[in-house]
């Protein structure tokens, strides 16, 4: 396993956010985690982050136990919800800070830029500021800020959310297929089911701060281990995807 | 400063409230006869100099040396704010310890201590006998009478602005930004410099300006330091007084338009830095702009790195104490020095009971016209659109940046035996300069946007979809306000006559030029220290002084009690 949460209980001023969460990544993995507002997912991959510290429990990445080490030194990619792209900067500023931070060199930071600007197919827009891009393109930048450090797992709260409906199936599949290029581990969190039957590996079900289900697609739709899980996921929905899927090319991945 | 208004939607829509005319009438007849058309005096009389005659006073030695001293001091003293400001800020919105309410609520103690009681206890707090003049005297540094003393009385007099500016911005700074960095692996010093204090540039730049402005044009809390050596630590504001002392109208004039255009020209400045970095928050979160002096508290956690957070809190404690703190421990052991006889004696002198009703009723007056005025623009510029609304809100806005003396002086050219009213009031036989009526102008002028400045944003936070309904059922305009407007602001404009009040009550620059100093008739506590103080009757002065620190203490712990019901 490349992630690990071991037994994480927290708490918010009396209100129980994890009860007793434990799961696992494996490396390369795309996993979602997938629940109502407030069923604790966004919690636990904070914990993850170390944005929040956990009660007791253990995280493992890699191998390591990191409650104790502090968000800036986990060498972990985390996408914001509303993206937090700092205001002031240039987008290729923006996407150069994790590089500054590691004091890379002018010319090795001016190269990683332009690879990226290139991945997300910005390449132009390098000299723009956050306030003349729109949702889409934030996110994509977001995206390539996370990535620029080359870390080992990228974190992504909410990825769609603040995005139009319109656009956000296009970057669905885009983010997917990103994710798949670098192959780098990831967990992103969700509330839209079909969001994670889409583009997810492993969907872990949350609800009310404990895990329910951990598993496949498959195994979430035509197995479901709980009451709960049985009546949030609409299978009809699933096997409706899957016919589509049939018909179409193979499973990219996996 | 900013004066961007939240556009009210429906721009070209019809009016539906009523009432349009009567507080257009209200507003622009309070704003004209009281501001507006005493401001235009300066610009009349300095019409009637010749150029060469303007430009030989304004470019004599002593003036420029004047202008010099009160730029220069003033914009250290506003960079110490900055930083200082920034401090206090992050303290309040981010630490949590004991005693922090508190912390809070002293920030605005210069607003509501009398420029002249600051000035007189900073004086023996800074001179070489002082507590903390005596210290810097063994090393060879002189404070008080040089440029350092006026710096710092000018740092007392501007430390709420930058505080409370930055403090509500940081309070709604969107943690994200923060933890985004922190993700990319920068550490504290990092993230506080790249992209925390851009975030704060704005409100950081407003304040400055303000304390700026303010250092620009003080004149009560620095002349009893600065020691008015000529071509050394004179001021701007003095030499205006100097003159009118040597009844030179003209040469007054002349140095105080200058002035005046420099403060403008400042304001004019920032104002255009921050609306080139609006462009930059996109449309959310620009703010109404203007902004209330409130605050409010809400500590985040912030538990990492301890060291650190002890070093911010002490070092924020520690320029209180010594800024604000220090000064009144001053006066309170000065008043009692001579024992209880002494003091009780000092603060029953005839004089000073008459001094005390003069100052009670000049500012029940400007108490009660600025709560009328305050109420009618603000609901003018909140619930009507018209075209020049924001040239409105900039003129109501005038008085803050105008130096006080200057304010004085507006009122001399006015209805003084120079003024162009002069003639005509003395055929009538009607006394307003070196009167009593000219103590309560002056106040009135001084105090004229505070109770508009706490009205406004509430005001127009609300919208008007509520009167629009209420008119819409056939309700009248005086009904409107009384059922609808008033219960959504009674504690925002508790909060304003507060403040109004601290503000008037502590007037010493304005109330000095046109009262006349007449004992016993015209003049304010205020002026009383000062006149004591330079009798040498340094007891009565702080005796005196002790009455005035106990009222602001008083309109301190209202305002914080009026802050906690909201």
């Amino acid at each position: 396993m490349y992630v690990e949460m071991k037994h994480i209980y927290k708490t918010f001023d009396g209100f129980q956010a994890s009860k007793d969460v434990s799961f696992g990544i494996k490396k390369g993995q795309l996993a979602a985690l997938l629940g109502p507002s407030g069923s604790g997912k966004t919690t636990i991959l904070r914990m993850i982050a170390g944005l929040d510290m956990p009660d007791s429990g253990d995280i493992i990445i890699d191998g390591t136990r990191v409650n104790n080490l502090p968000a800036s030194r986990r060498g972990i990619g985390f996408v914001f919800q509303n993206y937090a792209l700092f205001r002031y900067m240039t987008v290729a500023d923006n996407i150069a800070f994790g590089l500054q931070v590691q004091k890379k060199s002018k010319g090795e930071i001016k190269a990683r830029v332009e690879e990226l600007l290139e991945l997300i197919s910005m390449a132009d827009l390098g000299k723009r500021y956050p306030h003349q891009l729109s949702g889409g393109q934030k996110q994509r930048v977001a995206f390539a800020r996370a990535l620029a450090p080359n870390p080992q797992l990228l974190l992504l709260d909410e990825p769609f959310a603040a995005i139009d409906a319109r656009v956000r199936q296009e970057l669905r599949s885009w983010l997917k297929d990103m994710i798949g290029r670098v192959g780098i581990t990831s967990i992103f969190v969700t509330h839209d089911q079909e969001e994670a039957l889409e583009i997810a590996d492993l969907i872990i079900v949350t609800n009310h701060g404990a895990v329910e289900q951990a598993g496949s697609p498959e195994e979430i739709c035509e197995k479901p281990q709980t009451d709960f899980v049985r009546e949030f996921i609409d299978v009809k929905r699933w096997e409706a995807m899957k016919a589509v899927s049939l018909t179409q090319s193979p499973h990219p991945r996996s | 400063m900013e004066q961007q208004i939240i556009k009210i939607k429906n721009k070209r829509g019809i009016r539906v409230i009523p009432g349009f005319g009567l507080c257009m009438g209200v507003t622009l007849a309070m704003l004209g006869c009281l501001v507006l058309i005493p401001l235009a005096s300066i610009f009349f009389s300095a019409a009637g100099l010749s150029a060469p005659e303007f430009l030989g006073v304004v470019t004599s030695r002593q003036v420029v040396s004047g202008y010099v001293v009160s730029l220069s001091c003033a914009f250290f003293a506003a960079m110490i704010n900055a930083v200082f400001g920034v401090l206090l800020a992050w303290v309040l919105v981010r630490c949590d310890f004991p005693g922090k309410r508190l912390m809070d609520g002293l920030i605005e103690l210069p607003f509501a201590l009398p420029t002249s009681v600051a000035g007189i206890a900073l004086t023996y707090l800074y001179s070489d006998q002082g507590w903390i003049g005596a210290l810097f005297a063994r090393i060879g540094v002189k404070i008080a009478y040089t440029r350092i003393g006026i710096t710092i009385a000018m740092v007392f007099v501007g430390i709420p602005f930058v505080v409370r500016a930055v403090q509500p911005v940081l309070e709604k700074l969107d943690r994200q930004y923060e933890e985004a960095a922190m993700m990319l692996g920068a550490g504290r010093g990092r993230i506080f410099f790249r992209v925390i204090l851009p975030e704060l540039f704005p409100a950081l730049l407003a304040g400055f300006g303000l304390a700026f402005a303010r250092g620009i044009g003080e004149y009560g809390s620095v002349v009893f330091i600065a020691g008015n050596i000529p071509n050394k630590t004179q001021i701007a504001p003095l030499l205006i007084m100097t003159k009118l002392e040597q009844y030179k109208y003209s040469d007054a004039t002349a140095i105080a338009l200058v002035l005046l255009l420099l403060s403008f020209a400042l304001m004019l400045l920032i104002n255009s830095l921050q609306i080139h970095m609006q462009k930059f928050s996109g449309s959310d979160n620009t703010g109404d702009g203007i902004h209330s002096l409130r605050k409010v508290i809400d500590p985040h956690r912030d538990a990492k790195r301890p060291s650190m957070t002890v070093l911010l809190i002490g070092s924020g404690v520690l320029f209180l104490i010594v800024m604000l703190v220090l000064p009144l421990i001053v006066v309170i052991s000065n008043a009692f020095r001579e024992g209880w006889a002494v003091y009780k004696a000092s603060v029953l002198d005839e004089y000073t009971v008459k001094a005390f009703g003069l100052t009670l009723f000049a500012t029940v007056v400007a108490v009660a016209v600025n709560t009328v005025f305050g109420l009618f623009a603000a609901y003018l510029l909140s619930k009507f659109y018209f075209r020049g609304r924001q040239v409105l809100a900039t003129l109501i806005d005038l008085p803050f940046s105008i130096s006080p003396v200057i304010a004085g002086l507006v009122f001399i050219l006015t209805f003084g035996n120079i003024g162009w009213m002069g003639p005509f009031l003395k055929a009538h036989n009607i006394k307003i300069v070196f009167a009593v009526p000219g103590v309560i102008l002056a106040t009135v002028f001084v105090t004229f946007p505070f109770v508009f400045r706490e009205l406004f944003p509430v005001l127009n936070a609300q919208g008007k979809d509520e009167e629009e309904a209420a008119a819409l059922m056939g309700a009248g305009g005086f009904t409107i306000f009384r059922r609808i407007t008033f219960p959504h602001i009674r504690w925002a404009l508790l909060y304003g006559v507060i403040l109004c009040t601290a503000r008037a009550m502590g007037e010493f620059g304005a109330v000095s030029v046109i009262s006349g100093h007449l004992r016993g008739k015209t003049n304010t506590l205020p002026l009383h220290v000062e006149i004591l103080y330079k009798e040498f009757n340094t007891t009565a002065a702080f005796a005196v002084s002790s009455i005035l620190v106990i009222l602001a203490i008083v309109i301190l712990i209202l305002r914080n009690l009026v802050e906690w019901r909201k």
